[in-house]
């Protein structure tokens, strides 16, 4: 068969729109120019968002995967535009994103002379990536394209950078798509995991008197939310949610208890130290769900479900481990479980649900010491009951990312995006512009801070020229809050380069023309979000918060999770 | 307890793959002893084989992790002593 000879930029369209690729996040540049002037006859079938920033692409890319489940694509220059993506891709390692990331090169008869913008693209991401690959042939396009979205999107995702040199754009090519096939070793590892094992875990979670589900973000990669759900309930058995897991259990059910680790809720991290049975899916026990690792659940048999075996028993022993994907597992094990009451462990977890109430929830929810200030719970409180646990929450880092986890409210899954593992302050801004994109019908609420806010606040010319609809929240105590707390707690209150002057948000709200406003008083706050989640294009809202106030419950770094300290 | 342990992978010839493995001893602080790169029976597979001075608890994890690598086909470790060989790719010996 004679197929018409195209270049390679045009071949390496034809691949992203072949595996099924509709927005691409970018910032074009000299290296990278023959595959944009491909993607000017493209328009109709790819769109391309123009953000203002390399790192703001590919958090762009992450939001997107993230909310959506399909793979995120940036495409950046070579030299500084690839080197600006460092930061996303370790996020997305870390968090287990499945992102692709195209950066040009350089000509490949020029790598290794200091060429203007050559930067050793594939040695510097070799670190932070699953997979990377230089390609020098335009006739390479096609393979190398489906084995990158294979790889960021099977198994655990993550992020694949592939290099493509400019001869490489521009040389002519036979262009025929491949699916990708992988090797049959990887292939058979995904599809099977041990029957038997699983009938054996169903009775161990039967014969336990306090046992306890952890979901990690696992469970909403592999789409396992209605099994564990199915497990929970048919079992009564209480379940509980690392960071990344959270929105894969619906916050408001019975059975869930709360969000466990550093800045956790008092019941789960109690819970984990008193359950005799583990069942932990799709998590990989990091230090700050853990705590003290050799204090972590002294009482458990730790059951560990997940994907990526080379998480079993690297800080935490399990008894059993099954690798495999989460939703198969689970089905397994689902019909082996009975219900039953368990009215002792119940009652431990209604009364700890009740000693956070009172000492730390209704604190939180009350305005500071006596001012008429917002508290940053009282703000995202608002923002769960006004918008009733719909809509996608994408925060930041620090404290406005622990209060997002302990007081919003989900309904649905993959409703909350926000950077675990790197913990990347400017990851919130440009993850919502992404999600939103993925999930249009859905109302998307970034949550950041003043600090973080401003690390890509050059995002909004980004929601200017695409018209997105993200409403963003900035809870501004003009500090680097988290910091800040832990000066107050660890460094005898020397508050070192933590307290920020602030520019007038509302003015650069302004010359990015999104409607904005700005709230001090607690009872201006219910009408404000209202008026931001009824908007119909982006707003801004700057809640003024109170500089004092600090995350608790917390469990110090490093110390067991029952040393909790309330304030 | 620290020892000498070896690991033996079998990569395809690509040229990210040798890295990915040294900077896995790399960003653990493990300073490599010998290395030696070579062709394997297989057209197109390289052999490489690594020694190194730490505990088995981190070469067994550097092994699992980098058994999850694209691009590489076989990877395992054991003690220079012929007869104290361990498999430890076994997948179902969990």
């Amino acid at each position: 068969m004679k197929t018409e000879k195209i270049n390679g930029a045009e071949a390496l369209l034809k691949s992203l729109v072949n595996e099924g690729v509709e927005i691409i996040f970018g910032y074009p540049g000299g290296s990278i120019m023959p595959f944009y002037d491909e993607l000017y006859n493209y328009g109709d079938r790819i769109r391309h968002i123009l953000v203002r920033h390399e790192q703001g692409a590919v958090h762009a890319a992450e939001g997107y995967a993230r909310a959506t489940g399909r793979v995120g694509v940036c495409v950046a220059t070579s030299g500084p535009g690839a080197t600006n993506l460092i930061t996303g891709l370790a996020d997305a390692l870390m968090d287990s994103t499945p992102v692709v990331c195209i950066t040009a090169q350089v000509i490949s008869s020029k790598l290794g002379t200091n060429y203007f913008q050559e930067a050793d693209t594939i040695g510097i991401t070799i670190p932070v990536t699953k997979w990377n690959y230089q390609i020098t042939n335009a006739s390479e396009i096609s393979g190398v394209i489906a084995k990158a979205f294979y790889v960021a999107r099977s198994g655990r995702p993550g992020p694949v950078l592939i290099s493509l040199t400019r001869d490489a754009q521009v040389e002519m090519t036979e262009y025929r798509y491949e699916q990708y096939i992988p090797p049959v070793q990887k292939f058979n590892e995904d599809a099977e995991h041990n029957e038997w094992l699983c009938q054996d875990v169903a009775g161990m979670i039967n014969g336990a008197e306090k046992p306890l589900i952890i979901v990690g973000q696992g469970v909403i990669i592999s789409g396992a939310e209605n099994q564990v759900l199915k497990i929970a309930e048919s079992g009564n058995i209480p379940v509980i949610s690392t960071l990344m897991g959270l929105s894969a259990f619906p916050t408001t059910h019975r059975l869930f208890a709360g969000f466990a680790g550093m800045h956790g809720n008092i019941a789960p991290n109690l819970m984990t130290q008193q359950s005799d049975l583990i069942l932990a899916v799709g998590m990989r026990f990091s230090d700050r769900v853990t705590g003290d690792v050799s204090k972590y659940a002294p009482k458990a048999k730790i059951i560990h479900i997940d994907i990526d075996d080379s998480e079993f028993n690297k800080t935490v022993r399990s008894h059993v481990s099954i690798k495999g994907d989460a939703s198969r597992v689970l089905k397994s094990i689902s019909p082996g479980v009975k219900y039953r009451e368990r009215p002792q462990w119940w009652s431990f977890i209604d009364d700890k649900r009740m000693i956070e109430k009172e000492r730390i929830i209704s604190r939180d929810l009350t305005p500071v010491r006596g001012t008429k200030n917002i508290s940053m719970a009282m703000a995202v409180d608002a923002l769960a009951r006004i918008g009733g646990g719909e809509p996608v929450v994408v925060t930041d880092v620090g404290q406005n990312q622990m209060f997002s986890a302990r007081y919003s409210k989900f309904n649905k899954t993959r409703s909350m995006i926000t950077s675990g593992g790197l913990g990347t302050m400017g990851f919130g801004l440009p993850a919502g512009i992404g999600a939103k994109l993925g999930v249009p019908d859905r109302q998307v609420v970034v949550i950041t801070g003043d600090g973080g806010f401003q690390m890509s606040l050059q995002e909004l010319g980004t929601i200017m020229q695409s018209g997105i609809d993200v409403k963003i929240m900035i809870l501004n105590n003009s500090f680097l809050g988290m910091v800040r707390q832990w000066q107050e707690l660890f460094f005898e209150g020397r508050y070192s380069f933590t307290s920020m002057d602030n520019p007038d948000f509302m003015k650069i709200a302004s010359a990015y023309n999104i409607k904005c406003a700005r709230i001090e008083r607690a009872e201006d706050l219910d009408s404000k979000v209202k008026e931001m989640l009824d908007c119909k294009e982006s707003f801004l809202l700057e809640v003024v918060v109170d500089k004092r106030e600090n995350v608790f419950p917390m469990v110090p770094s490093g110390a067991p999770l029952d040393n909790i300290i309330l304030k | 307890m620290k020892k000498e342990y070896i690991l033996e992978a079998l990569i395809d010839n690509q040229i990210s793959v040798l890295n990915r493995i040294t900077s896995a001893y790399m960003k653990r602080q493990i300073s490599i002893e010998s290395l030696k790169l070579s062709k394997s029976y297989v057209k197109g597979v390289k052999k490489v084989v690594i020694s190194s001075h730490t505990t088995e608890e981190v070469i067994g994890h550097i092994v699992r992790q980098l058994n999850n690598l694209e691009d590489l086909h076989k990877v395992d470790y054991y003690l220079p002593k012929r007869n104290n060989h361990k498999n430890t790719t076994d997948k179902t010996g969990y």
